[in-house]
């Protein structure tokens, strides 16, 4: 019976229910949006390991004297506590000759420390056993984005090119294909030319980065692991200490690290105020419909005043009246909650469609939403449905 | 006649003694029922006539549990209607009365079987038995065709057929209709006072309110009421069914 009279008002109802629609269309859709973005940044570092650091300098280590020494490896592994392992990350241009043509690809020349500390995921092939790092045959493993840039498949393994850079020339055999994230933050803090040199990444033995460059290759950054996340801020600032000592750049203090939990941490924060700020919005939003609800149940009550009296003449009690109006209040936000959260995931889905994040739906985002737009009718369904029940019969009758 | 209907018939279906009614808008008192005594029995078919503002409608009200009097006693089926709780007089209203409307006030959302079946809602009767006693009863005052219809779409007379229905559908005691013609052309009007006649005839207790002599007149008593208090109460037996075009007395 509650039914009937929300259908005999249908445009009434929907636009009662816009309110409902629009704030939990907006509560699924960003929390699901939210969860998404949250999951991609925790996949990513994932892959790195959270008791790495990396430390690296905001100078352009190419024109000056701030590039990382092998000495300054030595230094740190023997002078800086709880530090349990530290990876030199060469990094240089050059052109890579394959049975598909020329690139030009960036080299991470790395050592057998790399792996223990960043930690990479295999997608094809295999990655670098200690072995390959003595060999005098030049391996090299491909980024994923340049396996699939260069080749257009990750089968690569077993594939021979040529690295070419200043004139000098390095047969190699490609062994894998892996992927880590740590790419990307390392190309936040490489010099702007080489970004627009090359744009394909390949991790290669720091010796054979060696063998081609005919020279010692420039370690842009140092990858540090420490015994346990609680350290990794203490192993930060005294590997920075040493650094800058060693390098007489104390008053430039040109060297920075970058902890890895830090910075998901600042991420996660970001995400969070923002789900915060846009729940709120939508909170106001359901407030607000809220009232909408209640308005309309209200005029209805007033409306309806003849068939209230009726009921209560054909035997309706007070709580028969009370929960018809309840029961029509609560259909209302319920059915405009189910609306918003199907609004919600189309929303979701298309902002997919155009950023390529993965939204999650999750069975909680779904019944917070549902039932708060259920609570939402209840709480505003109360006071207009307490007022119908309240009519006295022969009043309500006589109504016109 | 059986026995146990010999035994209701010892105790009055309503029994109604000194009642006093004052409506009070601000400094205004206006007493609309000044005493007023009357005992209907079971199986009765009674008129009360007054113009308009003697309080008639009032006593309807008061007799159907709708308003409630300021003195006097009232005992409905032997009950003390005072003592009531409020729950229980909704049950009374749904179980032992029956309400027919000038108006005729039926749900214009709802078609026609929902509209008789709305009281059996309040009864607690499941679903399939409220469809198939709503339809019992369109069948009976011969609307069953139009059941899914709404309102809106059938005669003024057949909308009084179909309030009659929703009146009776939880077979109460005592029937109550305010003007139920009034609103109805007179072969209307004579189509709903020959079923008052039939369900009359069939045990109900009809107690209506008309300011039409000729419908008073098929009725067996007729109470008058003026300026709140009743100045007679006769026994009609059709004495005054004199005037030839009202054909469908009784």
């Amino acid at each position: 019976m509650a039914r009937g009279a929300l259908r005999a008002n249908k445009m009434r109802s929907f636009l009662t229910m816009l309110g409902i629609i629009v704030g939990v269309s907006a509560v699924v859709t960003i929390l699901s949006v939210g969860q998404g973005a949250r999951n991609l940044i925790m996949e990513q570092f994932d892959t790195v390991g959270t008791a790495s650091s990396l430390v690296f300098s905001r100078t352009n280590v190419f024109n000056n004297d701030d590039a990382f020494t092998v000495e300054d490896l030595q230094i740190l592994r023997q002078r800086v506590p709880n530090l349990i392992s530290v990876a030199p990350i060469a990094i240089d241009t050059a052109q890579m000759r394959t049975a598909r043509g020329e690139y030009a690809v960036f080299l991470f020349g790395i050592d057998e420390n790399y792996d223990r500390i960043i930690v990479s995921e295999t997608v094809a092939g295999r990655q670098f056993s200690p072995r390959d790092f003595d060999s005098s045959m030049a391996r090299i493993v491909l980024s994923e984005d340049s396996a699939a840039r260069i080749y257009g498949s990750y089968h690569v393994d077993g594939e021979s090119v040529t690295l070419i850079s200043g004139g000098r020339y390095l047969n190699a055999t490609v062994i894998g294909v892996s992927h880590s994230s740590i790419q990307q933050m390392m190309t936040q803090f490489m010099p702007e030319e080489m970004l627009a040199e090359a744009s394909a990444i390949i991790y290669v033995p720091l010796n054979s980065m060696r063998q081609l460059l005919g020279k010692e290759p420039i370690i842009m950054a140092l990858a540090l692991l420490a015994n346990d996340v609680a350290e990794i801020e203490a192993v930060n600032s005294k590997s920075l200490e040493l650094l800058h000592e060693r390098h007489k750049s104390a008053n430039r203090k040109p060297y920075r690290a970058m902890s890895l939990t830090d910075v998901m941490e600042q991420a996660n924060t970001i995400i969070n105020i923002v789900t915060i700020f846009i729940v709120a919005v939508a909170a106001i939003s359901l407030l607000v419909g809220g009232i909408g609800v209640m308005n309309i149940m209200l005029v209805s009550v007033v409306e309806r005043t003849r068939e209230i009296g009726l009921r209560k003449a054909l035997g309706a009690t007070r709580r028969d009246i009370l929960n018809q109006f309840i029961v029509e209040s609560v259909i209302l936000t319920t059915f405009g909650g189910l609306i918003g959260a199907i609004a919600g995931v189309v929303i979701a889905n298309i902002i997919m469609f155009f950023t390529g994040l993965k939204p999650v739906f999750t069975i909680g985002s779904f019944l917070l939403a549902v039932g708060f737009s259920v609570s939402v009718g209840l709480f505003f369904g109360i006071r207009p449905a307490m007022t119908a029940a309240a009519l006295n019969p022969i009043d309500a009758l006589r109504n016109e | 006649m059986t026995n146990q209907s010999m035994i209701e018939i010892e105790q009055p279906l309503v029994k109604l003694t000194d009642c006093v009614k004052v409506y009070r808008t601000g400094q205004v008192h206006l007493k609309a029922l000044k005493g007023v005594d009357l005992t209907v029995n079971r199986g009765e078919m009674t008129a009360i006539m007054g113009p308009s503002g003697s309080g008639k409608s009032t006593l309807m009200h008061i007799i159907g549990l709708l308003d409630e009097m300021d003195e006097g006693r009232y005992l409905l089926n032997g009950r003390e209607v005072q003592s009531l709780t409020d729950n229980e007089q909704a049950r009374a209203r749904n179980a032992e009365i029956g309400f027919v409307f000038q108006a005729f006030n039926l749900l214009q959302s709802a078609n026609l079987r929902d509209n008789v079946a709305l009281p059996l809602i309040y009864a607690g009767v499941p679903v399939a038995e409220r469809r198939d006693r709503a339809e019992a009863m369109l069948e009976r005052v011969g609307l069953l065709p139009w059941a899914e219809h709404r309102p809106g779409e059938i005669s003024g007379g057949q909308k009084q057929r179909v309030a009659i229905a929703r009146a009776m559908i939880n077979h109460p005691s005592l029937l109550l209709a305010d003007e139920p013609t009034g609103n109805l052309d007179s072969r209307a009007g004579r189509e709903i006072m020959d079923l008052f006649a039939e369900l009359n005839e069939s045990g109900t207790t009809i107690l209506l309110i008309t300011h039409d002599q000729g419908i008073a007149a098929c009725t067996r008593r007729t109470l008058m009421i003026v300026d709140g208090r009743m100045i007679s109460d006769s026994a009609g037996v059709n004495a005054a069914c004199t005037v030839p075009e009202k054909v469908w007395c009784v």
